[in-house]
């Protein structure tokens, strides 16, 4: 299964390194160098896939240079292949953008907002509603589906309420520990019964509640982080401060046009906000109660 | 004074309490399946194994195994058969073979499996151990629609097998929710199936954890087939035959009721969870079905089953 995981990841890296221009022949010219932007996989990569065009599509147009998406297929590949395949930028959760930020230097630039005007996001610990579950002390010797190592969702926000809780060694406390990769696959880990406990951010529930009922009815959330902030498109130091500058102004005044909002809409969000690190002081917070150095901080599944 | 010595340490080894070997413990073991279907026999496969494991040697130990054609007549007289042979302890797979074997005593402990959790008048038997699974009915009807449209769905279940009414209702409950018709067929003996099946028309059919349903699985198929819809169902051994099969851990399901069985066969303390839930389930994907039916793929389930007929 694994490899077919890898296979349509690797396969729509490549459809998307390739597919066709979506804005005009100009930014073809020589000299002129598209941009290459990377994604975590946050949902099923298709969903994700039809998300992200349109914003493609967009920022080309208005910044006149090609935007090319590329998903990788674990949170953790971002930091190791951000340098050797020439990525400009990405598209980062709350803990892969402090780990790129320490790590390769990267400058958050702009928060995604959601529909609610939201630039923070909580993540959840959930159960099914029929199974035993109510507290962590339920959870001993049940099967786990944690996302990735490098989301704050779906791994160091888990893991410092277990701890909090005097749950130290995950690995010894359920009887089986996997990553699904994405929230959507812990969320439906837990609907098909491969999994007691998944992980999930608020905002991915929401919306795969808004398209099939019966989900809210068969979960239950057991404990909700802290806010945390939302995915952030970081640059590398690479890219021209003019560069940044009209790319911040093409993502903040996104909304303010029709075609924006058109593409905002199918993106899902409601906008995007400034980023800075210091919105990232409660993923140090997390680090900093586990007492784990964020440039030691193994992001690799096992 | 050697005397002395020899008389005290006689007198010491006297009163040291010797473990009876598990095998002395246990004479006779009844073994019921409500059907001879292979889900059971892998559940009870993992029994042996977990006995085994937990040090009983199980080749110690006269298992007396009933495997009757599924009806209300044949379970009950193989359990009376299996409380006439002074079996120390029952084992009884699906709610049929179950029921039956608390009719037929209170007294003798009976450990359950692949039963639905849904059936919990079961838990306030006196006799009554065992472990009891789950299966999410939502998944069935989720991944459904990802391969198909539907809008009229078919639950087949037994009245004599409690468990698989509790089932067909959740089906109910969720369906409508989602606005889809469900037509239940109640099947009361086996030679009931085909004809009631053939008499329905429906977009897929759900078969839910039923010794009587399940023991005609080439049949069922074999009309679908004919009627080009999809089977979903719940047991392990039927994957071959079913779009989509979301069965318990049947190794799990063992390992709890062998653990309850060593504590009763070995005296070695109280049986501190009596009825033991298992909610772990496997997915099985049948490709092959889906292109033969002329399905839409559901690549969920190309990368997620834990095993994909091609």
């Amino acid at each position: 299964m694994k490899r077919s995981i890898i296979f349509l990841s690797v396969l729509l890296s490549l459809f998307m390194l390739i597919c066709p221009d979506p804005c005009k022949s100009e930014d073809k010219s020589p000299g002129k160098e598209g941009i290459l932007i990377g994604l975590i996989p946050e949902e099923n990569i298709f969903k994700q896939m039809e998300r992200y065009m349109p914003l493609a599509g967009y920022i080309s147009e208005k910044i006149g240079r090609k935007v090319k998406f590329t998903i990788l297929s674990k949170y953790g590949d971002i930091i190791d292949r951000f340098n050797s395949r020439g990525m400009d930028g990405a598209f980062l959760g709350g803990l892969t953008t402090v780990i790129a930020y320490e790590k390769l230097g990267v400058i958050p630039l702009v928060t995604v907002v959601d529909t609610e005007g939201n630039a923070t996001v909580r993540g959840h610990i959930i159960v099914r509603r029929d199974g035993v579950i109510n507290s962590p002390d339920d959870m001993k010797g049940k099967i786990v589906a944690f996302v990735d190592r490098a989301s704050i969702t779906g791994y160091l926000f888990p893991v410092v309420y277990m701890k909090e809780h005097g749950i130290n060694n995950i690995r010894d406390f359920f009887s089986e520990v996997f990553f699904t990769g994405s929230c959507d696959a812990s969320v439906y880990a837990v609907l098909d019964g491969r999994a007691d406990v998944g992980f999930v951010n608020e905002t991915e529930l929401r919306d795969m509640i808004s398209s099939d009922v019966t989900i809210k009815k068969e979960l239950k959330i057991i404990a909700t982080s802290p806010d945390m902030p939302n995915v952030t498109l970081s640059l590398s130091k690479r890219i021209s401060e003019k560069m940044r500058k009209k790319l911040l102004d093409t993502l903040l005044d996104i909304s303010n046009n029709s075609k924006g909002r058109e593409v905002l809409k199918r993106f899902g969000a409601g906008g995007f906000r400034r980023a800075s690190v210091n919105d990232f002081t409660p993923v140090y917070r997390l680090l900093k109660s586990l007492n784990v150095n964020v440039k030691e901080y193994n992001y690799r599944n096992k | 004074m050697k005397k002395i010595t020899f008389l005290i340490l006689a007198a010491f080894l006297l009163f040291i309490p010797i473990e009876k070997s598990d095998a002395s413990s246990v004479k006779t073991i009844g073994l019921i399946y409500s059907a001879d279907l292979s889900f059971y026999r892998i559940i009870h496969g993992a029994v042996i194994k977990y006995l085994n494991k937990y040090g009983v040697d199980t080749r110690k130990i006269k298992f007396i195994r009933q495997r009757p054609f599924p009806d209300v007549v044949s379970w009950n007289n193989a359990a009376r058969k299996l409380v006439v042979y002074d079996s120390d302890i029952i084992i009884a797979y699906g709610s049929g073979a179950a029921e039956a074997a608390f009719s037929a005593t209170s007294s003798i402990p009976v450990i359950y499996g692949a039963i639905d959790h849904g059936l919990s008048k079961i838990k306030k038997i006196k006799n009554g151990y065992g472990s009891s699974y789950t299966v999410p009915i939502a998944s069935f009807i989720r991944y459904l629609r990802e391969a198909k449209d539907v809008n009229n769905l078919a639950v087949v279940y037994s009245p004599f097998e409690p468990d698989t009414v509790v089932q067909y209702r959740q089906f109910r409950q969720i369906c409508k929710e989602l606005s889809i018709n469900v037509t239940g067929i109640p099947v009361k003996s086996v030679s009931d199936i085909e004809s009631m099946l053939k008499l329905e028309q429906f977009d897929a059919l759900f078969l839910t954890g039923s010794a009587i349903v399940n023991y005609r699985i080439k049949t069922i198929y074999e009309i679908c087939r004919g009627k080009k819809v999809p089977v979903l169902s719940i047991f392990d051994g039927t994957e071959e035959y079913s779009l989509l099969t979301i069965t318990p851990d049947a190794d799990r399901i063992g390992r709890a009721m062998a653990h309850i069985i060593y504590k009763l066969i070995t005296g070695r303390g109280p049986v501190k969870k009596r009825h033991v839930l298992v909610t772990k389930t496997k997915i099985y994907f049948n490709l092959r079905l889906t292109t033969e039916l002329g399905l839409r793929i559901p690549m969920r389930l190309v990368t997620s089953a834990d095993k994909v007929i091609k």
